[in-house]
């Protein structure tokens, strides 16, 4: 039995010092690998981004950038892991709106815009309303205009409560003054089956999933939460074109603990321009179905606030 | 005659020196994580995600496809040895496996899991080459309310997993579906029983109670009984099943194929939920019910076909809806987003090259997986030889290390102790855990597709009785439910209770 013990006690004290070395730092930043945490489990979009990321970043940063997933809790986990971390520049993280604006809204954690430190978003994913192609409905204003008339009838598959697939519906249905049925799925993967299989009749998916679906025929899509057009969809119409002032898109950005020096986040923030000019890091990111859209990390943090406004509002409407 | 010929033409891919190569490191791979715990397929396949960008789709498929099966074939192994499931598929194979492996009959519980698995991983495939589209359209015939219907025809196993005592096995199972409650709502999000704390936000992980119940509650329990640490030396017979033990296994290892492929298919179903319903599905058809638990090599051979023809089943919404099914497809999925393939309804038409390939390299990976793993029958068997003292702290080690690389968490390393003394405890009382851990990864779903269901329809239950598919699996649940009660009232018994029918 001490035996046991003693070996257990060994092998918590190796795993305790293969955490973060706390080493001086020394001007010349960076002179260690840096740390970008992702508050995620690994093989979504997010991790697809990171991993794109790491590919290359090297060449530009000049030293390693180890992807570490730190998953759990909607991702407060691994946003708090970095937003209590050293600000020393060697703990960022690839934050999300998930995260970072609407679970830290929905369940109050210390994961928004007053924790960190922008850094530089790398690129965001629209969503796009979608119906099965029997649907009745052959735009937007049509669906809309039947939930008007049928309130609470229009059986919507959100992608999990709060999620991507979601929060868009709920600013629309505010937006447009409507009721509808909100079923929540587990993911966008479910989400998609349901409307497929006519369990529900729209969601809100990201591109990569649902293109092949357009493509043979079996969904139909509506309308686009981003600013303007998407690349792939040249002839779908967003909400705003729509009448309805609905914008969001999910956001991954780099993000830097709170009171990271200003010449280390200025480092950083060249080096991912950089990064997102390399060629083998656009091809990647492309043949994920998305685009870059860099934007530094000051206007990147005005555009976070607006939204955090703005998803702040929608969640003060539903939890009263 | 179109399939022959898009097989040969499968063949003709898979059977290149590189796929080939892709093929024996991917089921190798998954060999190996299979037999470790904790580390499962989804995390292994994420980590060698960055390794395919080099090579092309249908290559990297073939790697990442034969991690997935391979971990099935691998997954057993400690289940049977040492009474840890190493992956969560294989958590049921401990409850006879190991007994069998106590018996010295651990060759042949674990030569019977990797025939059983070629067998069903071969057959599935088969499945998947023929019925694809006609088992994709049924698929999407799955709703909320058919979710539902199909879970609580699951929960009803628990009831065969029970062990010596009913109650005890109830009062287990509900245990299960309490702790399944704890973490985010899964229709509103609100967290239940987390008391802050935002690790538990996403529940308990499922692999690390397994593996603290049945590992470590295992190692705790023969500890005390020390003086007597031969337990395994009894012997260690033929390293093959005998015929006798072939004749008990043959007809679980069909009935597991089927069953597995068809749940397999299912979204949400998958690997884990189709080993335990093969468990209760042998245990149920068995004519010596009473010897489940106690070394039934029906309770291995079945549960271990089902988890291979269901991984195998689970790759058919992918290849024909482009719809992931669990965690490790995703990933599948993932990889072939980055090499610029959508998989969608389009993927057979338009890139028949990967889904050919593919079923042609699961073709050769099985194999490849039988050939690997039988020799290594004999090796791991010798691992029993090891005195139980100095075997005891290594598996600790073991379990440890593995409950870490789940998510590289000490807090989870926290849960599998905790839930390993709690085993432990269950175990000095006589409750067995597989109720607990069945009732908890259920709960959840269960939960979510009844709320589903009725948010679908409004709150009206008739929703479960209108539509065909639930009706028919509820009426299932219910004769399950009831059987006793028929069993009794048919028997003599009841009408020696009752009294003879009054005549007139």
């Amino acid at each position: 039995m001490r035996a046991m013990r003693i070996m257990t006690l060994a092998l918590a004290a190796a795993l305790a010092a293969g955490g973060p070395a706390l080493t001086a730092w020394a001007q010349e930043f960076p002179t260690k690998p840096i740390e970008l945490v992702l508050p995620f489990g690994p093989g979504g979009s997010h991790d697809l981004t990171a991993r794109a990321l790491a590919s290359v970043a090297h060449q530009y940063l000049g030293q390693p950038l180890l992807v570490v997933l730190k998953p759990g809790g909607g991702g407060a986990v691994g946003s708090q892991y970095v937003a209590r971390a050293k600000p020393d520049g060697y703990t960022i993280m690839l934050g999300g709106s998930g995260p970072n604006t609407i679970f830290a809204l929905v369940q109050k954690a210390p994961t928004g815009p007053d924790q960190f430190a922008s850094v530089a978003r790398i690129n965001y994913s629209p969503g796009v309303f979608a119906v099965r192609a029997e649907a009745p409905w052959k735009t937007l204003r049509e669906a809309v205009d039947w939930m008007r008339k049928n309130p609470g009838k229009f059986n919507f598959a959100n992608t999990g409560p709060w999620g991507a697939g979601d929060l868009p519906m709920r600013m629309l249905a505010k937006a447009a003054g409507v009721d509808y049925n909100n079923i929540p799925h587990d993911g966008g993967g479910p989400a998609l089956l349901a409307v497929l299989g006519g369990h529900a009749d729209a969601a809100f998916l990201f591109t990569a999933q649902l293109l092949p679906q357009l493509g043979a025929g079996k969904m139909r899509a509506l309308a686009v939460t981003d600013v303007k057009r998407h690349r792939d969809l040249p002839q779908v119409p967003t909400l705003r074109e729509e009448g309805l002032d609905v914008v969001f898109n999910m956001w991954r950005s780099v993000l830097a603990p709170k009171g990271t020096p200003p010449p280390v986040l200025e480092k950083l923030e060249t080096a991912f321009r950089k990064i997102s000019e390399d060629k083998s890091f656009q091809a990647l990111i492309q043949q994920l179905g998305d685009e870059i859209q860099f934007l530094g990390g000051k206007e990147f943090e005005a555009t976070w606030r607006q939204e955090w406004d703005e998803v702040a509002r929608v969640v003060a409407g539903t939890q009263k | 005659m179109d399939i022959l010929a898009s097989l040969v033409n499968g063949f003709a891919v898979a059977l290149t020196p590189t796929n080939l190569l892709y093929c024996f490191l991917g089921s190798l791979i998954g060999t190996a994580i299979g037999v470790l715990p904790g580390l499962g397929p989804p995390a292994t396949i994420a980590l060698l995600l960055p390794v395919t960008y080099g090579i092309n789709a249908t290559s990297a498929v073939i790697l990442l496809a034969g991690i997935f099966y391979g971990a099935m074939y691998g997954g057993s192994t400690t289940s049977i040895l040492l009474n840890i499931p190493g992956e969560a598929a294989s958590v049921v194979t401990c409850l006879d496996g190991y007994q069998m492996a106590r018996q010295g009959r651990a060759g042949a519980a674990l030569a019977i899991s990797a025939f059983g698995s070629f067998i069903a991983g071969t057959l599935s495939i088969v499945g998947l080459m023929l019925l694809a589209p006609p088992m994709a359209a049924f698929a999407l015939k799955f709703g909320a309310p058919e979710n539902f219907a199909l879970l609580v025809l699951g929960l009803m196993m628990a009831g065969y997993l029970a062990g010596a005592s009913m109650t005890k096995g109830l009062m287990m199972a509900v245990l299960g579906l309490l702790l399944g409650t704890v973490g985010l709502d899964p229709i509103m999000g609100s967290p239940r029983f987390t008391f802050g704390i935002f690790k538990l936000s996403e529940g308990f992980e499922f692999v690390l109670v397994a593996m603290g119940l049945f590992g470590i509650g295992e190692v705790l329990a023969n500890v005390e009984q020390s003086i007597k640490a031969e337990v395994f030396k009894a012997k260690i017979g033929g390293l093959l099943p005998n015929r006798q033990e072939w004749r008990e296994a043959s007809a679980p290892i069909a009935r597991g194929s089927v069953l597995g492929f068809l749940i397999g298919v299912l979204p949400g179903g998958g690997a884990i939920i189709s080993s335990f319903i093969s468990y209760a599905l042998e245990k149920k058809l068995s004519r010596t019910p009473e010897r489940f638990g106690h070394g039934a090599i029906a309770g291995v051979a079945g549960p271990e076909s089902a988890n291979n023809s269901a991984a195998t089943g689970s790759f058919i919404p992918l290849l024909t809806l482009g719809i992931p099914g669990n965690a490790s497809i995703a990933m599948i999925f993932a990889a072939l987003l980055i090499h610029g393939i959508r998989p969608g309804p389009l993927l057979l038409t338009e890139k028949p090259e990967i889904f050919w390939g593919l079923v042609a390299s699961m073709y050769i990976g099985n194999v490849m997986l039988l050939v690997l793993n039988l020799p290594l029958i004999g090796l791991w068997v010798k691992l029993l030889q090891v005195p139980y003292p100095i075997l005891a702290p290594f598996i600790l080690v073991f379990v440890i290390v593995g409950a870490y690389s789940v998510n590289n968490s000490a807090f989870d390393v926290g849960t599998t102790v905790v839930f390993g003394l709690l085993g432990y405890v269950l175990r000095k009382f006589g409750f067995e855990p597989a109720p607990l851990v069945l009732a908890m990864i259920l709960g959840p779903q269960l939960e979510g597709s009844l709320r589903r269901a009725l948010i679908f329809s409004r709150g009206d239950f008739t929703v479960f009785v209108e539509r065909p598919i639930s009706a028919v699996l509820l009426a299932l649940a219910a004769l399950m439910l009831f059987s006793p009660v028929f069993r009794w009232v048919l028997s003599r018994k009841f009408w020696e209770i009752v009294g003879p029918v009054p005549e007139k």
